[in-house]
């Protein structure tokens, strides 16, 4: 790739991070979109040639009793008696820079986690997280005898509380979905969690626009790759993303 | 380019000049460097006054007003026993538009006062004052740390200016040429930065160069008051963990490790700040990409600054509230202490450019009365009353 493109990849991925930084500020959620900027700025100035990553670590969004919070149901503990919720993210993400025709995954190595944090009357603490992988197709691990699709999702993270009380945890399922860039997990966690600011947004012009650019660099390669099945052309591939097609 | 060494400043104001004398002597003496000096004279008419400062400052650096001229009546430069009927704002105007035409010789000019209103508000100021380089309530000269950050500030916008004319002269046609203001030598190392930030002076009409205060009020208010990209030390102190009152080691630990992040570029000897980028950087090669900073205690980050640096004098920051998280990353903005931000409160936003991030305060910063519900952002303020009942 010259360097030229991998530069504009680079600086695509950066003002990305940046308008999403400026969207967050601008909605009703309490957040530090800072940590935004700075990805933007590590992002931009990795000097490796065609190798491009950031890290985003700890990006808090607070949720508001009235606003979002009170919308949930079938909630344990009840929503009456959490006081706080907080969503807090992580994403690493990096790989080869790609040009612009979305025909191939930008992406080598990919970890999003997000934590959710509750606190409750009598300060009680609560917490749960969920997790998206790219399988590196490390075949030596313990779980190597697991369904492992490519990208996929999983309840449960590095952090979780000792306490599970009666909670089963067992590792699977291990769900198939598409890569998720920091962009694409703030799109993830607002949809899911702040649904009523989510349809707001999503209706702003610049809004999109910032979702469909990650969605074309991130989810175009992975939707062409398994279409590959539908086509019959190559399901070897589209079988590394879904085990389970035949 | 060689710096001015022997600073003088015209200082105008129609208090009697014992009293203006003082102020200016406050400062004065707290430059030890010995480069500063203070000439203190009366207002005169505009059209007089004008003519002695272009005159003046052919040989002086910069200028320093008092707001109202305009009030007591005194000996002008004829001895004739007057009260001027200008303003320091209508001056320094007029002073800057003539600057404007000339596109040469600017220098900075300071407004020190004691109007009452003169609000030297923490939520970043952008409207009011874009004449004066710097603006202060001269009662606060008499706090030695105020009168001594005065002074560097006077040295280094003073010297300064030339320099940006020189840079402007330069480089202006060039794309991203404001990275040769920020200490940058090349476009390449300025990489990191959101490029509006280059871009806003991208100049492609040599014919219209802007004025160099344009580009010092710009630096000033949005870079280097500003709360990002550049650091200041309480904010660099949070995010190493380091209580930075009881670390005599501070200083040492940032000129030995992290001097690759100190800001190096126009005005830097009266504003000691860090990219925070770069600042991250070097964290990260420490500890070879495996702890980011932000995911860390304080402790921990204390303890791993103490191995990689083998400086021992460096004690972690206790957090503001013992329920609070030791993972800091920014300080509440009025009492300047470490704070996590998801332990703050986000005040109203008055933010001019797209870079510079929201501030926050801790609890802590209500309890003066200073600090109402009423200058927190909206997304917090329900939390807030929920905590204060």
């Amino acid at each position: 790739m010259s360097k030229k493109n991998a530069r504009e990849f680079k600086k695509q991925q950066a003002d990305n991070l940046r308008a999403i930084a400026e969207v967050l500020d601008s909605l009703d959620i309490s957040t530090d979109a800072g940590l935004l900027r700075s990805a933007a700025s590590a992002c931009s100035s990795s000097l490796k040639g065609d190798d491009w990553e950031y890290r985003i670590t700890k990006l808090y969004m607070r949720a508001d009793q009235q606003k979002h919070i009170s919308l949930y149901k079938n909630t344990n503990p009840n929503t009456n008696n959490i006081e706080e919720l907080i969503f807090i993210l992580d994403v690493e993400i990096g790989g080869k820079c790609v040009d612009e025709t979305g025909m191939e995954d930008p992406i080598d190595h990919l970890s999003v986690e997000c934590r959710i944090e509750a606190t409750c009357k009598f300060s009680k603490q609560y917490s749960c997280a969920w997790h998206l992988d790219k399988n590196i197709g490390n075949t030596q691990t313990e779980s190597k005898n697991f369904v492992h699709p490519m990208y996929h999702f999983q309840f449960g993270g590095r952090s979780q509380p000792e306490n599970l009380g009666d909670l089963l945890f067992i590792e699977p399922p291990r769900l198939v979905h598409p890569p998720m860039d920091a962009v694409l997990a703030i799109d993830f966690v607002l949809s899911n969690y702040f649904p009523l600011t989510w349809q707001r947004v999503r209706q702003e012009s610049k809004y999109m626009s910032i979702i469909r650019t990650a969605q074309h660099y991130f989810w175009k390669p992975y939707l062409l790759q398994l279409n590959n099945w539908s086509t019959g052309k190559d399901k070897l591939s589209s079988s590394e993303i879904w085990p389970h097609l035949l | 380019m060689s710096n001015v060494q022997n600073i003088q400043y015209l200082y105008i104001d129609d208090g009697p000049l014992d009293e203006s004398s003082t102020y200016a002597g406050y400062v004065m003496e707290r430059d030890k460097s010995g480069q500063l000096s203070i000439e203190v004279k009366h207002p005169t008419d505009f059209a007089v006054q004008i003519e002695h400062i272009e005159q003046a400052l052919s040989m002086k650096h910069g200028l320093i007003l008092d707001l109202r001229l305009d009030q007591q009546a005194q000996k002008d430069l004829e001895g004739n026993l007057k009260k001027v009927d200008y303003r320091a704002t209508s001056l320094a105007q007029e002073i800057r538009t003539r600057a404007a035409e000339r596109t040469h010789g600017e220098f900075p000019i300071l407004l020190w006062s004691f109007e009452r209103w003169l609000q030297e508000s923490f939520v970043q100021d952008q409207t009011s004052h874009d004449l004066f380089d710097l603006t202060i309530k001269k009662e606060r000269l008499l706090e030695p740390p105020i009168a001594n950050g005065m002074a560097q500030k006077m040295i280094a916008l003073a010297q300064g200016y030339p320099i940006i004319e020189s840079i402007r002269d330069t480089y202006m046609l060039n794309e991203g040429w404001f990275h040769h203001i920020l200490g940058f030598e090349n476009l390449e190392e300025a990489f990191f930065l959101d490029t509006r930030i280059l871009e806003n002076f991208d100049n492609i009409n040599p014919r219209k160069k802007k004025p160099a205060h344009e580009f010092a009020f710009f630096l000033t208010r949005h870079l280097l008051e500003a709360n990002s990209p550049l650091l200041n030390a309480n904010v660099v102190a949070a995010r190493l963990g380091i209580d930075i009152t009881n670390s005599t080691d501070f200083d040492r630990l940032l000129n030995e490790l992290f001097i690759g992040a100190k800001y190096t570029g126009i005005f830097s000897g009266g504003w000691d700040r860090w990219w925070g980028y770069l600042l991250e950087q070097k964290w990260n090669d420490l500890v070879e990409n495996k702890n980011p900073l932000r995911s860390l205690s304080a402790l921990k980050r204390v303890e791993l600054l103490r191995q990689f640096s083998g400086l021992q004098n460096l004690v972690e920051a206790q957090p503001i509230r013992p329920e609070y998280s030791t993972e800091y990353w920014t300080v509440c903005q009025k009492t300047q202490k470490p704070i996590d931000p998801r332990d703050g409160f986000l005040l109203k936003r008055s933010i001019a450019y797209p870079w510079q991030e929201q501030s926050l305060v801790s609890l802590e910063a209500f309890e003066s009365g200073e600090i109402t519900p009423n200058n927190i952002d909206p997304v917090d303020r329900r939390r807030l009353k929920k905590v204060l009942s």
